[in-house]
């Protein structure tokens, strides 16, 4: 008995209809702890070289954390992960709720998806019994729609992980959704569930956990708990979720406008949290064991639809950056993207993209099936997300994400095709902050916030300034931020409310019973950052530096608008950057780990 | 002349740049941005202001009586 764990791992093969069962091997839990941790471990290890990401060799993996479904606050995250579809490279993406406390209640801390399903079936998790079961009547509805349904086939007290029709057609930006409006969203997880026709994953467990030390895990759990209630922001952080930060972020400079042609827009008097709290959110909603509950359950009179959020990265995507100013507006590009679901950064993203390139002549209606785009139109912004999930003529291009459209598009568009590795830069722009630029470069997933959110230490220590400490904080948050995806926790109480970093290690040694530092857990998220590394320079004939850049507008045009106005990272300043970043990550001057580095984290089974 | 104060809390970090609650005098109409410079920090270290419970810009004027509560960006989270 493995303690902190469900103690299995569950291997599904599609193609031979198989389910096997094993032990979980209490190695991969000291080394990689859990989350993201075993997911890098597993398609690092169980991956040939070069699979087509939607392929039938491509694995989709699914993983708990040691803290999954335990009452320590924040505990309720899953981790998605397989060969990105969208960028060709490394691929993990977590989503809230309560997937991973059911899965480990079942007994599994990791679920193994192989090979490719003739026909649409789900997987059906109850305890011991496992069963791949037919979802052709289910193949084809909205992720929204598909989850009532499973729910009242199967009762309340299943939890559910879906896709909708985005991912069945190979939306190359398909999310697995999860508890009515929350994703999985990033770097097309889902899409490779839609390759794989696997609806839906339906799990109940009714067992439970095994604690090292119950009594000093409770004692722990409840001074975490007690921290978050008592916590300053904690009224503000529940009242406005992440919605609370369109005001700051636009005050920055850093809310993408208009394809990330500016960091501020002009009114944003319907855009802010406070403006989105009283028009139209209903109720809050929290992830399991969390104390504050930054989700927002909204309902807009104006479209007439329910939908989770918008949270702050959907509100720049389906908001600003496509030129909308009403949330209203936005809840209702969110529940389509939500029904339909694909990712609402990237598909805001891709629009917004379009919406450039048609405005400056590089597309004309000719090229988008007759429909004309502005920035500022949210009808248009309806249809694209509509063509976009059925891959209908421009729809079809735009689903392939703004690398491909560039390609297909011409003229110079590629410069402003905004993205890194072939994955949509997420909602902060960043011409008036290195460090976060440097984040968005380096993030192992391609373009995203969540490995490090940076902008904060450039406006704290200077935004202009080009120094080894932001390289430095860089790689600070890219282990402390991927080091809760590994425990299976979230990160926000600690970022938003201060939970102190170091009460995880009792909670730790409590669950587990092993006595780990700080500094130990972290070199579990160092190794496992060196492995994802790896894992891209497997996968991509040539990867290096060049795969690190960002797009031109960011180091050629200054920013038009607005506080950071005339701000850009020189090309020079963008290689000073990476020079500083790869120097004190142990890599070469071409961004690839060294021998030497590998081996002091363990990882002689890795080539490079 | 308690009327003429605005109650203040800092939250987390800003605490570093004064007490964690204070009682201060205002002019009429000075704004958010004006009593954090006057304290003697930079507002941009200010994320979210919250006035009476509701989110406000920083150059929203306060009124005696108001109830400030100001929270911290973070350095890098």
């Amino acid at each position: 008995m493995l303690n902190g764990y469900g103690g299995q791992v569950l291997r599904v093969n599609l193609t031979r209809g198989t389910i096997e069962k094993s032990e979980l091997d209490p190695d991969l839990a000291k080394d990689y702890l859990g989350g993201r941790g075993f997911a890098a471990k597993v398609l690092y290890s169980e991956l040939e070289k070069g699979v087509d990401p939607l392929g039938e060799a491509n694995k989709l993996v699914v993983a708990a954390g040691p803290i999954s479904g335990l009452l320590i606050p924040g505990s309720g995250k899953t981790t998605f992960a397989a060969k990105s579809p969208a960028t060709g490279g490394y691929a993990d993406s977590n989503v809230g709720g309560l997937l991973s406390a059911e899965m480990k209640y079942a007994g599994y801390d990791l679920i193994i998806v192989e090979g490719m399903s003739p026909e649409p079936v789900y997987l059906f998790i109850d305890d011991d019994t496992v069963e791949l079961r037919d979802a052709r009547a289910y193949w084809g509805q909205g992720a929204i729609t598909a989850e009532t349904a499973l729910k009242k086939e199967l009762g309340e007290d299943f939890q559910i992980a879906l896709i909708g029709p985005g991912a069945e057609n190979l939306v190359k930006f398909g999310c697995i959704c999860h508890d009515f409006g929350r994703q999985a969203g990033r770097a097309g997880v889902g899409t490779v569930m839609g390759s794989k026709k696997l609806k839906a994953i339906a799990v109940r467990g009714r067992k439970s956990i095994p604690v090292a030390d119950i009594g000093e895990f409770r004692r722990v759990g409840r001074e975490m708990y007690d921290f978050c209630k008592a916590s300053d922001g904690w009224d503000v952080w529940v009242r406005l979720g992440t919605a609370g930060v369109n005001v700051p972020s636009n005050e920055w400079g850093s809310f993408p406008t208009r394809n990330f042609q500016t960091g501020h827009f002009e009114d944003m008097s319907k855009m802010t949290g406070e403006y989105m709290r009283e028009r139209i959110v209903v109720t809050d909603k929290a992830c399991f064991g969390c104390p504050c509950a930054c989700g927002k359950y909204s309902y807009t009179k104006k479209w007439d639809v329910r939908v989770e959020g918008p949270e702050y990265e959907t509100a720049a995507f389906l908001g600003t950056d496509v030129g909308v100013a009403d949330i209203e507006d936005v809840a209702y590009a969110n529940y389509l993207c939500d029904e339909l679901g694909i990712d609402t950064i990237s598909t805001g993203n891709v629009i917004a993209f379009a919406t450039e390139c048609f405005e400056k002549g590089i597309i004309t209606t000719e090229d988008t099936d007759g429909l004309a785009l502005s920035f500022g139109d949210s009808e248009a912004v309806f249809e694209l997300i509509k063509k976009i999930a059925k891959r209908e003529g421009v729809g079809d291009v735009l689903a392939e994400g703004a690398r491909h459209a560039a390609q297909v598009f011409g003229g110079d568009s590629s410069d402003f095709a905004m993205q890194i590795k072939g994955l949509e830069i997420s909602g902060y722009e960043s011409r008036d902050a290195p460090a976060m630029m440097l984040a968005y470069m380096t993030a192992d997933i391609g373009a995203h916030h969540n490995r490090a959110w940076a902008i904060t230490y450039d406006i704290e220590v200077g935004r202009d300034a080009v120094t080894p400490d932001k390289a430095a904080k860089v790689i600070e948050l890219q282990h402390i931020r991927p080091l809760f995806d590994c425990l299976g926790g979230c990160r926000l109480q600690w970022v938003e409310l201060g939970l102190p970093l170091d009460s995880y290690v009792p909670a730790m040694k409590a669950i587990t019973g092993l006595d780990r530092s700080w500094e130990d857990l972290i070199h579990v998220a160092e190794r496992v950052w060196n492995l994802t590394r790896a894992f891209w320079v497997r996968e991509q004939p040539g990867f290096g530096r060049e795969w690190d850049y960002p797009p031109a507008r960011w180091y050629t045009d200054p920013v038009p608008t607005g506080p950071s106005k005339g701000k850009v990272v020189s090309k020079e300043n963008v290689d000073k950057l990476l020079d500083m970043y790869y120097e004190q990550r142990g890599w070469d001057q071409n961004g690839i780990p060294t021998r030497e580095k590998l081996d002091e984290l363990d990882l002689d089974f890795v080539t490079v | 002349m308690v009327d003429d104060n605005v109650e203040l809390t800092l939250v987390g970090l800003l605490r570093e740049y004064g007490p964690a609650h204070a009682s201060l005098t205002i002019e009429p109409g000075q704004t958010v941005r004006e009593v954090v410079q006057e304290l003697g920090f930079n507002p941009e270290l200010v994320a979210i202001v919250m006035v009476n419970g509701r989110q406000k810009s920083k150059d929203h004027p306060l009124r005696p009586g108001d109830k400030v509560k100001l929270l911290p960006l973070v350095g890098g989270g």
